[in-house]
């Protein structure tokens, strides 16, 4: 039994959680959308400044809902998500994540947030196996992944432009229904036609002719979506715009996009499971309509519950588990990268203190070496001793 | 016989640098300054750990952090990490100025009390201070940390009407470590036990707000 507290900072959710192998202790979300609502997006710099006053106390909630008895003696590993995200975001929770490891003297782990997403299924059906098929759906990501374990991952198709979650954001905005876009879009297709528009489905035709069988593309459909607005608009001057019409007819391309391409990876490679993860995930129109596509063929389908869909660090102290029991563990120079694909997952461990260290974007200079340029005083010797297991420290 | 000497930790990385200072258990000082760049983000807890040696955490009675203006990247890292230190050894946190630490590292600048302190900041506009310094007491801001066009600050100054000294603060600040140290030991020295909750970087500016949708920071005196 491995228990692993981690944290999520890689776009605009402060997230700490606590997991005992694949079941949630507790889990902290706090949400920065009302801090980004005002600029139609994320701000990095805003997203970086919230976390660094939400992501304390969002540690102490999680130590105190999770109630161990041991206290920290309790947690065995601790985790952070490291990349792909926001560079500066992500720094402040894997700051945080190794002070954390180095004053109580526990083991470090830089986690792939895309394979967080990939564990929230474990975290919906702990008895889930690897192989299977991953869609992944977010607002940074749009993905299909061969699950072969943990740590191996084999990209079978993504977008080739704007990420799914992206493009409902950039539709809301034409349609005039703020941020985020998702869940609105959901809510006013629910009401409209999704055929009184005939959007296209983003298909990306390959060099020698024919189409990419899994590999989508969203920036077209988004265009089109301008278009019939703008068209709309020159044909029936002064008149509403038929908004639910679009964003069911917009939804329901995106969803037969997604359904298909996923569909068909499930057969052609010989999978009978589909998990699907990130934010798009909770989108209804796309669980309804995946489980109707995958059930005639004996497909299972595995969504995680809506709080495992958008970014959480409860899929990220899950996927910490399985690192740390399979016995990796990261470099304490670990940096923050804005990308790095899943496949690469296995370069976040293992490695020894190294100025050839793969993980170094963040890390344009040269080394400063281990010389002060001031020394004075006493040398210190390497290694600051943690606080003990069960150790309180002392009140001021 | 002699108290046992308040046990600290001053964390510097508001620049390129890093800056560390410590009041030991023996009531020896010890700063240190690495020059490391964007290699920050990646060895800071390196050094960190390398500063303190063998010496338990627990025997900090205080943290102490510069919390800016600066770069803002490097600054969150050292707030952070303080914070975050502060949280779990549950002992308090002092936030110090990068301009009053500055002012307390360069106090024999100061002319008739009076020292003036000047940063580059983005979009062309500086960070700027006032403080009454002396040799022994605790900077005290006459104009507290602020953004301003240059012309405004030169300005500010002029209406002042009364010599002062003038400060010039560069990158290079890991070596005002120590200044944090010692301003904070004069707080701990007051009474004050701050909860690392008070504890937020300094940033002056905002990634969107432009100078222009922004009322001037400060009336001349």
């Amino acid at each position: 039994m491995t228990v692993a507290l981690a944290i999520e900072t890689s776009c605009d959710e402060t997230a700490v959680a606590i997991v005992k192998d694949r079941q949630v202790l507790s889990s902290i979300v706090a949400s920065q959308v009302k801090l980004h609502e005002p600029y139609g997006g994320i701000v990095p710099e805003v997203a970086s400044r919230g976390h660094v006053a939400d992501l304390n106390p969002a540690i102490a909630r999680a130590l105190e809902e999770a109630d161990l008895a041991g206290g920290w003696g309790a947690i065995d590993a601790i985790a952070a998500t490291c990349a792909p995200g926001l560079v500066g975001a992500l720094l402040t929770g894997v700051t945080a994540a190794k002070t954390l490891a180095m004053v109580h003297g526990k083991p470090f782990l830089g986690v792939h947030h895309l394979e967080g997403h990939v564990y929230a299924s474990y975290l919906t059906d702990p008895t889930l196996e690897p192989p299977f098929l991953c869609l992944l759906v977010s607002g940074g990501h749009t993905s299909l992944l061969a699950v072969r374990g943990c740590g191996d991952y084999g990209a079978i198709g993504e977008t080739r432009d704007d990420a799914v979650g992206e493009a409902f954001d950039k539709v809301a905005r034409l349609l005039g229904l703020g941020y985020p876009g998702g869940p609105v879009i959901d809510r006013l297709a629910a009401t409209g036609n999704p055929a009184a528009f005939a959007f296209p489905e983003g298909r990306v035709s390959l060099p020698g002719g024919g189409v990419h069988p899994y590999d989508t593309s969203f920036s077209g459909l988004k265009t089109a979506v301008r278009y019939t607005i703008e068209r709309l608009g020159r044909e029936k001057p002064g008149e509403p715009l038929p908004i639910a019409d679009l964003a069911a007819s917009f939804q329901a391309a995106v969803v037969r996009a997604l359904v298909k391409r996923t569909i068909a990876a499930a057969q052609d490679l010989g999978f009978s499971t589909i998990a699907v993860g990130g934010g798009v995930a909770a989108n209804r129109g796309l669980r309804s309509a995946l489980a109707a596509a995958a059930d005639p063929l004996g497909l299972k389908v595995v969504f995680p519950p809506m709080a495992y869909c958008t970014d959480n660090a409860a899929m990220i102290a899950c996927a910490a588990v399985a690192h740390f029991e399979a016995g990796r563990r990261s470099p304490m120079n670990l940096g923050a990268r804005s990308r790095l694909a899943i496949t690469d997952t296995l370069s976040l461990y293992g490695a020894e203190r190294s100025p050839s260290a793969p993980l170094r974007e963040d890390s344009l200079g040269e080394r400063g070496g281990p010389e002060p340029v001031r020394p004075s005083g006493d040398r210190p010797v390497v290694g600051a001793a943690p606080l003990a297991s069960g150790m309180v420290p002392r009140q001021p | 016989m002699q108290p046992a000497p308040v046990v600290g930790l001053a964390i510097h990385t508001t620049g390129p640098q890093l800056g560390l200072a410590a009041r030991w258990p023996d009531g020896t000082t010890t700063d240190q300054v690495w020059d490391l760049g964007h290699q920050l983000s990646t060895d800071f807890h390196d050094y960190l750990q390398g500063f303190m040696g063998d010496r338990p955490w627990t025997i900090l009675d205080y943290l102490a952090v510069a919390t800016g203006p600066g770069g803002f990247t490097g600054t969150r890292i050292g707030v952070v990490a303080a914070r975050t230190l502060a949280q779990q050894l549950r002992v308090p946190l002092f936030g110090v100025s990068s301009l009053a630490a500055a002012a307390w590292t360069y106090r024999d600048r100061a002319i008739d009390n009076g020292l003036a302190l000047q940063m580059p900041a983005r979009r062309g506009e500086y960070h700027v201070a006032f403080y009454q310094v002396s040799a022994t007491q605790t900077p005290l801001p006459i104009l507290n940390d602020c953004v301003m066009a240059l012309e405004d600050w030169k300005l500010w100054l002029e209406a002042r009407d009364r010599p002062h000294g003038l400060v010039e603060v560069g990158d290079q600040l890991g070596k005002d470590a120590r200044s944090v140290l010692e301003l904070a030991e004069q707080v701990w020295g007051q009474g004050d036990r701050r909860s690392w909750e008070a504890t937020l970087p300094y940033y002056g500016q905002h990634p969107v707000d432009s100078p222009q949708s922004r009322p001037p920071a400060i009336e001349p005196p």
